[in-house]
C-alpha cells in the first residue's frame, strides 16, 4: 500500500482525513507538528504529503519548504490544507514548493477527486 | 752479454764436468742458479695500490715468463705514479710494460710501446677481456630513469681520472648532452666500494663503477643488489650489466728497445698460459688473449680531452712552426725583398725633393713680380670701383626715395608724353603692378574737379598746365580709378627747361589729401552738430571761453534771460549781466579752477518778490591739451515742477491716513476670523480622534472576523466531514432515524459554514481588503458551471431549469460573478415550488454592459419589501424560516460584490405571488469601467 503522510495537529481532522485516505486505499502515517513532519517525510519518503498550514511551531508552508530544501524528496507531491485562505496564501504555498492546496472544511465525498486532480497534474 | 757468459765459462773450466753432472741431476736448481746470472728483463708495472700489492699480483706472472723463456730473468719494476712510469720509459729502464688501458694509450703515443696481449680477467669467476661501466641509482629513486634525468643531480665516481668509474660514464653522458662538471654535482669517493655505498646511503643521487663491482659486493653479502637500478643498460652478450660501451682490459706491451724475437717469445708464452697457472691464480685472472683494439680508448680520451689528448684541438706555437715552416720562410723572404725596395725608393725620393726645391725658388721669384704688377692694377680698379659704387649708391638712394615716397611724381617730355613716374603715381591712378605704356593710362581713371563731379579737361590737368609754362601751386583735383578708391590730390608742378630756357618737359608732384580732407569735413560737421545740439537744448546753456566770453548759447538761454544772440556772443559774461551776485562769480572761478558746482533746486527771490526755483550746474570744459578752455553753465527754471511736487506730497499724506484707518478695520476682522479658526481646529482634532477610534474598531472587527473564521472552520470541518461519512455509511449502516438526525447535523454545519463565508466576504468588502481577481473568460463556460452547481437541487424540487447560454468574452472577477449567479439561482430554486427557473443573459446595445437575469415562478416579493431586500440580515419570510433557510446576508453580499467588485449593480422586479426577476448588470470589461469612473 502506498504511504501518505498527513501533517495535522488537530486530532479530529487527522482522523477524518485518515478515513478518506484509507478508504481510497492508502496507508496513512501522521505527524503532529511541522518539525516532526519534516523528519518523517525525509525518513519515510511517502507517496504524497498533506500538510495543514496552521500548525504549532513552524507553519505548514515552512515545513513544505524544508522538505523541498532537503533535496531527497523533490518529486513527492505536497498538498496544503488551509482553514482560511488569507490574501497571498496561495502564492506562498506554491512558492514553498507545494503542488496544490484545498480549503477546510472539505467534503469527504469529493476531496479524493480533488487530490487526484492535483496528483495528475504532476 | 754472451761475451760475459763465455768469460765466466773460461774462468771456471775445471768445473765443466761437475757442472754437466749438476745439470743432469739438479736441472731445476741449476736453472734457478743460472737465472741469477741471466740477462735481466724489466717489466714496468703500474701499481695503483702500492708496490707490495703489485708484486703480489704480478710476481708470479714474471716468474712464469722467466721459466718459459729461460734465457732471461724477468723482473718487476712497480711504479706507483704514472709520471714515474713515463720517466722509466724515457730513460729506457723497462722492456715491457704492464699497465691499465688509458696509461697504455698515453705511452703508446709518447713512447711507442706496442701491445702483445690483452688480459683475460676473471670477474667473479667469469673470464672477460673487456670491461665497461655501470651508471646506477637507488631503486626507489622514481625521478631518475634515463640518462637525461641525471641533469642537476649529484653524481659520484672514484676520481677524475678513474677510467671505469668516471671517464666511461662521462663519455656516455656527454654524448647525451650532459656535462657532469657543468650540469651535475660531481663527487669523488676514492674507491669503487665507497661509490656504491655513497649511492646506497643517499649521499649521492647517481654513481658509476666498473662492471662487476656491484655483483662482487652483492656476492660478498655487503649490499643487496635489489637496492639499485641501472640506468641506460646496454643489451648485449657481455655477462655483466653495463651502461656504457665496453673497452679492452690491461694490455701487456713491449717497449721500442725490446727485440722482436724476445717480444715474440713473451707473446707466445703469455698466450699459452694455462688457466690454472700460479701466475693466473696470483693475478686473479684467467689468462692472456690476442691484443684487442685500443682505438676505443683513444676515442674516449680524445673526446674527453684527457691525457694524452689533454691538448687535443688546441694549437701550440711549436705545432704551427713545424707545420707552416715553408710558409713562414717564404713570408720572411718577401718581407726582406720589400725592405730593400723601400730603401731604394727612399733614396730616389730624396733626389727628387732636391730638384723640387730649386724649381720652387724660381717660381717664387716669378710670382713676386706678377704680384707687384697685379697690386698696382688692383689699386686702379678699386678707385674706379669706389667711384662707381658711390654713384650707384646715390642712384639707388634717389630711386628708393622715388619709389617709396608717398608723393606721386610724374614727368613728361616736351610733347607731353610721360617719361617718368613713381609707384605712388601708379597707385593713385589705379594702375596695375606691371608697367603700362603711358599712352594707355587714361583707360584706367577719370580726372575730376575738386567737387568730384565736374570732369577735368585735359588742358586743365596740372601736368599740361605745367608744360604750358604755368607754375602749378596746390591745384586740387579728384582722381577716380575705374577699379578703385577715389582720391583727392593736391598737385604742384612746373615746366622743365634746358640751359637755353626752352621747355623740354614738365614735372608734377601729387599729394594725397583724401584722408585729411575727410577728417577736416568730419571735424567741421561735429562742430556744427555740437552747436546745433546746444542751440536746441531745452535747458538754458551758455558756453564761455577762459575769459568768460560767450561762445555758444542755447535758444532757451536767450529766451530765459531775455537777450539776443548777436548781442552777447564774444562779450564778457559780466558785461552782459553786470549785476550778477558774488555767489555766481565765485561759482565761475571754481569752474575755471576745474571744479563742478550745481544744485537740484535752488530758490531765489525775484525783484517782484516771487520765488523762482532753478536747477543748475557749472562745469569746466577742456582743451585737447587738458587745460581748462572755459566753462559751461546749465540752468533750468523748475518753479512749476516744485509746486506740483508739493501738491502731490499733500495728496499722498491724505491717502496714507485713509489707508491707516482701513487697515485697523481689517485687523479687527482678521482677529475675529482667527478666533473662529481656532475653534474649528479644535473640532477637527476631536473629529480625527473619533476617526482614529473608528479605524481601530474597524481593525479589531476585521481581526476578530479573521480569527473567528479560522477557529469556526476547524470544528466545522469535523462536523461536516464526520456527518458526511456517517450518512454515507462508510462506517456501517444507519437506521432511518439516525440518518435523518445526521442529515440535520450536516445541513446545520453547511448552513453555518455558508454564514461564516458570507460574513467574511462582507467584512472584507467593507474593509476594502477584498481584491478583485480579474481574468478573461467566456460567459457560456461560466453559465455552465453555475448550471452544474444548481442542477441537482432544482431536479430535487422538480423544477425546470432553463439557462440561455451564449458565448461572449468577459474580463472581470469570475469567481465573484459566479457567486452572484449561484446566489440568484439558489434563491430562485429555494423560493419556487413549481414551475421554472430561467437564466437569461443579454448584451447592451453599445456592447459594453452585460445584463444577466434570473426569473422564477416562485412566491414573489411585495413591493414595499423590495427596497430593503438588499440590506443585511433581511429575512422576509420570518414565519417560514424553517421552510426557507438562509443567512440573511446573501443578497446584501450580492449587492456589495456587484457594486464594489464588479463595478455594476443589482436590482429586482417582482410581483408578489407570481415570481421574481433578479438582475445583475456589469461591464463586459472591468478595465473600461474603471477608466470611465476615473
Amino acid at each position: 500500500m502506498k504511504k501518505v503522510l498527513v501533517i495535522e495537529d488537530n486530532a479530529d481532522n487527522l482522523r477524518l482525513i485518515s478515513y478518506v485516505l484509507k478508504r481510497a486505499g492508502y496507508d496513512v502515517i501522521s505527524a503532529g507538528s511541522g518539525e516532526e513532519g519534516v523528519v518523517v517525510a525525509i525518513r519515510e519518503l511517502p507517496f504524497f504529503i498533506l500538510v495543514d498550514i496552521q500548525l504549532p511551531g513552524i507553519s505548514g508552508i515552512e515545513a513544505a519548504r524544508q522538505i523541498r530544501a532537503s533535496g531527497a524528496n523533490g518529486s513527492i507531491p505536497i498538498i496544503a490544507i488551509t482553514s482560511y485562505a488569507q490574501k497571498g496564501d496561495r502564492e506562498k504555498v506554491m512558492e514553498a514548493g507545494c503542488n496544490g492546496y484545498f480549503e477546510k472544511p472539505f467534503d469527504p465525498l469529493t476531496i479524493m477527486d480533488e487530490i487526484h486532480k492535483i496528483l495528475e497534474k504532476q | 752479454m754472451k761475451v760475459n757468459i763465455f768469460r765466466y765459462i773460461c774462468i771456471f773450466q775445471f768445473t765443466w764436468l761437475c757442472i754437466l753432472i749438476c745439470v743432469g741431476f739438479f736441472a731445476p736448481g741449476l736453472v734457478f742458479c743460472q737465472s741469477l746470472h741471466k740477462e735481466k728483463i724489466i717489466i714496468a708495472v703500474r701499481a695503483h695500490s702500492g708496490a707490495e700489492a703489485a708484486r703480489k699480483k704480478w710476481q708470479a706472472t714474471a716468474d712464469y715468463l722467466s721459466l718459459a723463456i729461460p734465457e732471461y730473468r724477468f723482473e718487476l719494476l712497480p711504479l706507483v705514479t704514472f709520471d714515474n712510469m713515463r720517466r722509466a720509459l724515457a730513460e729506457e729502464q723497462a722492456h715491457f710494460v704492464l699497465t691499465n688501458p688509458t696509461a697504455y694509450v698515453d705511452l703508446e703515443v709518447h713512447y711507442g710501446i706496442t701491445r702483445l696481449a690483452t688480459l683475460v680477467n676473471l670477474v667473479n669467476k667469469v673470464a672477460v677481456s673487456e670491461f665497461g661501466s655501470v651508471i646506477f641509482t637507488r631503486a626507489d629513486k622514481k625521478d631518475i630513469i634515463a640518462l637525461s634525468d641525471i641533469r642537476g643531480k649529484s653524481f659520484v665516481g672514484v676520481d677524475k681520472e678513474a677510467f671505469g668509474a668516471w671517464l666511461m660514464a662521462r663519455r656516455e653522458l656527454e654524448d647525451n648532452g650532459i656535462f657532469p662538471f657543468k650540469h651535475c654535482r660531481p663527487l669523488f669517493a676514492g674507491t669503487q666500494e665507497a661509490v656504491v655505498f655513497a649511492v646506497r646511503d643517499g649521499e649521492a643521487d647517481v654513481g658509476t663503477v666498473r662492471t662487476g663491482i656491484i655483483e662482487k659486493l652483492a656476492l660478498q653479502g655487503r649490499i643487496d643488489s635489489g637496492d639499485f637500478k641501472i640506468i641506460n643498460q646496454v643489451e648485449d652478450s657481455f655477462p655483466y650489466p653495463h651502461s656504457t660501451r665496453l673497452y679492452p682490459e690491461w694490455p701487456f706491451s713491449r717497449t721500442s728497445q725490446t727485440s722482436d724475437e724476445l717480444s715474440t717469445k713473451v707473446a707466445i708464452a703469455l698466450l699459452s698460459m694455462p688457466p690454472n697457472a700460479p701466475a693466473a691464480r696470483d693475478g686473479r685472472y684467467h689468462g692472456w688473449g690476442v691484443p684487442e683494439d685500443y682505438n676505443q680508448i683513444h676515442d674516449i680520451l680524445r673526446q674527453l680531452r684527457v691525457t694524452p689528448y689533454q691538448d687535443y684541438g688546441k694549437i701550440t706555437i711549436l705545432v704551427v712552426v713545424r707545420q707552416y715552416l715553408w710558409w713562414i720562410t717564404s713570408i720572411i723572404l718577401l718581407v726582406l725583398i720589400g725592405f730593400v725596395l723601400f730603401i731604394r725608393a727612399t733614396y730616389l725620393n730624396q733626389s727628387l725633393k732636391k730638384s723640387k726645391i730649386q724649381l720652387k725658388k724660381a717660381s717664387q721669384n716669378l710670382e713676386k713680380q706678377v704680384r707687384s704688377r697685379t697690386a698696382k692694377l688692383a689699386e686702379e680698379i678699386v678707385d674706379r670701383k669706389r667711384a662707381e659704387e658711390a654713384l650707384r649708391d646715390e642712384q639707388q638712394f634717389l630711386q628708393a626715395i622715388f619709389d617709396t615716397i608717398e608723393e606721386g611724381i610724374v614727368a613728361c617730355d616736351a610733347k607731353g608724353i610721360l617719361t617718368r613716374f613713381n609707384k605712388a603715381t601708379t597707385r593713385f591712378h589705379g594702375l596695375p603692378e606691371q608697367p603700362i605704356p603711358a599712352e594707355q593710362w587714361a583707360e584706367y581713371y577719370d580726372l575730376y574737379q575738386p567737387d568730384g563731379k565736374t570732369p577735368m579737361n585735359k588742358e586743365d590737368a596740372p601736368l599740361f598746365r605745367a608744360l604750358r609754362g604755368e607754375k602749378v601751386k596746390d591745384a586740387e583735383m579728384m582722381i577716380i580709378p575705374k577699379d578703385g578708391q577715389s582720391r583727392v590730390l593736391l598737385a604742384n608742378g612746373q615746366a622743365l627747361k634746358d640751359l637755353n630756357g626752352a621747355i623740354i618737359g614738365a614735372m608734377v608732384t601729387m599729394h594725397d589729401i583724401t584722408e585729411s580732407k575727410r577728417i577736416n569735413e568730419a571735424l567741421t560737421h561735429s562742430h556744427d552738430l555740437m552747436r546745433y545740439i546746444i542751440e536746441h537744448n531745452r535747458s538754458a546753456i551758455a558756453v564761455h571761453d577762459r575769459d568768460l566770453k560767450y561762445i555758444y548759447v542755447s535758444q532757451s538761454y536767450l529766451d530765459d534771460y531775455n537777450v539776443r544772440e548777436q548781442d552777447i556772443i564774444g562779450k564778457h559774461h559780466y558785461d552782459v549781466f553786470p549785476d550778477l551776485p558774488q555767489k555766481w562769480r565765485d561759482v565761475h572761478q571754481k569752474a575755471l579752477a576745474g571744479q563742478v558746482s550745481g544744485a537740484e533746486a535752488d530758490p531765489y527771490e525775484r525783484a517782484d518778490g516771487s520765488v523762482e526755483w532753478t536747477r543748475w550746474e557749472c562745469r569746466p570744459w577742456y582743451e585737447s591739451d587738458g587745460s581748462v578752455g572755459g566753462i559751461i553753465v546749465y540752468t533750468e527754471v523748475i518753479t512749476g515742477r516744485i509746486k506740483e511736487e508739493e501738491e502731490l506730497k499733500q495728496y499722498r499724506n491724505r491717502l496714507e491716513e485713509k489707508v491707516l484707518e482701513r487697515t485697523l478695520d481689517v485687523e479687527e476682522t482678521q482677529s475675529a476670523l482667527l478666533n473662529l479658526l481656532d475653534d474649528m481646529n479644535m473640532t477637527r482634532e476631536q473629529l480625527e480622534e473619533a476617526n482614529k477610534k473608528l479605524h481601530d474598531l474597524d481593525r479589531l472587527k476585521s481581526m476578530f472576523i479573521a480569527s473567528m473564521s479560522h477557529e469556526l472552520r476547524t470544528p466545522l470541518n469535523s462536523v461536516i466531514g464526520f456527518s458526511s461519512i456517517l450518512i454515507n455509511e462508510w462506517l456501517g449502516p444507519l437506521n432511518d432515524e439516525q440518518k435523518m438526525n445526521m442529515e440535520s447535523i450536516l445541513r446545520s454545519g453547511k448552513h453555518l459554514l455558508s454564514l461564516i463565508n458570507d460574513v467574511i466576504d462582507i467584512s472584507k468588502i467593507e474593509a476594502g481588503t477584498l481584491e478583485p481577481q480579474i481574468e478573461n473568460f467566456d460567459l457560456a463556460d461560466l453559465l455552465t458551471e453555475a448550471e452544474d452547481f444548481i442542477r441537482n437541487s432544482a431536479q430535487d424540487k422538480g423544477l425546470q431549469l432553463v439557462i440561455h447560454k451564449f458565448s461572449c468574452p468577459l474580463l472581470t472577477d469570475r469567481r465573484r460573478l459566479l457567486q452572484i449567479l449561484i446566489n440568484f439561482l439558489s434563491n430562485g430554486v429555494k423560493f419556487t415550488d413549481k414551475g421554472e427557473v430561467t437564466l437569461t443573459a443579454e448584451l447592451s446595445a453599445n456592447q459594453k454592459q452585460m445584463e444577466i437575469s434570473v426569473d422564477d415562478t416562485g412566491i414573489g416579493i411585495a413591493e414595499q419589501d423590495q427596497a430593503r431586500l438588499f440590506q443585511p440580515f433581511t429575512r422576509l419570510h420570518d414565519s417560514g424560516s424553517s421552510v426557507y433557510p438562509g443567512t440573511g446576508l446573501g443578497l446584501y453580499l450580492c449587492r456589495k460584490i456587484a457594486e464594489e467588485i464588479l463595478h455594476g449593480k443589482v436590482d429586482i422586479q417582482s410581483v408578489f405571488g407570481q415570481g421574481s426577476t433578479f438582475r445583475v448588470i456589469l461591464p463586459v470589461k472591468i478595465d473600461e469601467a474603471v477608466k470611465t469612473i476615473h
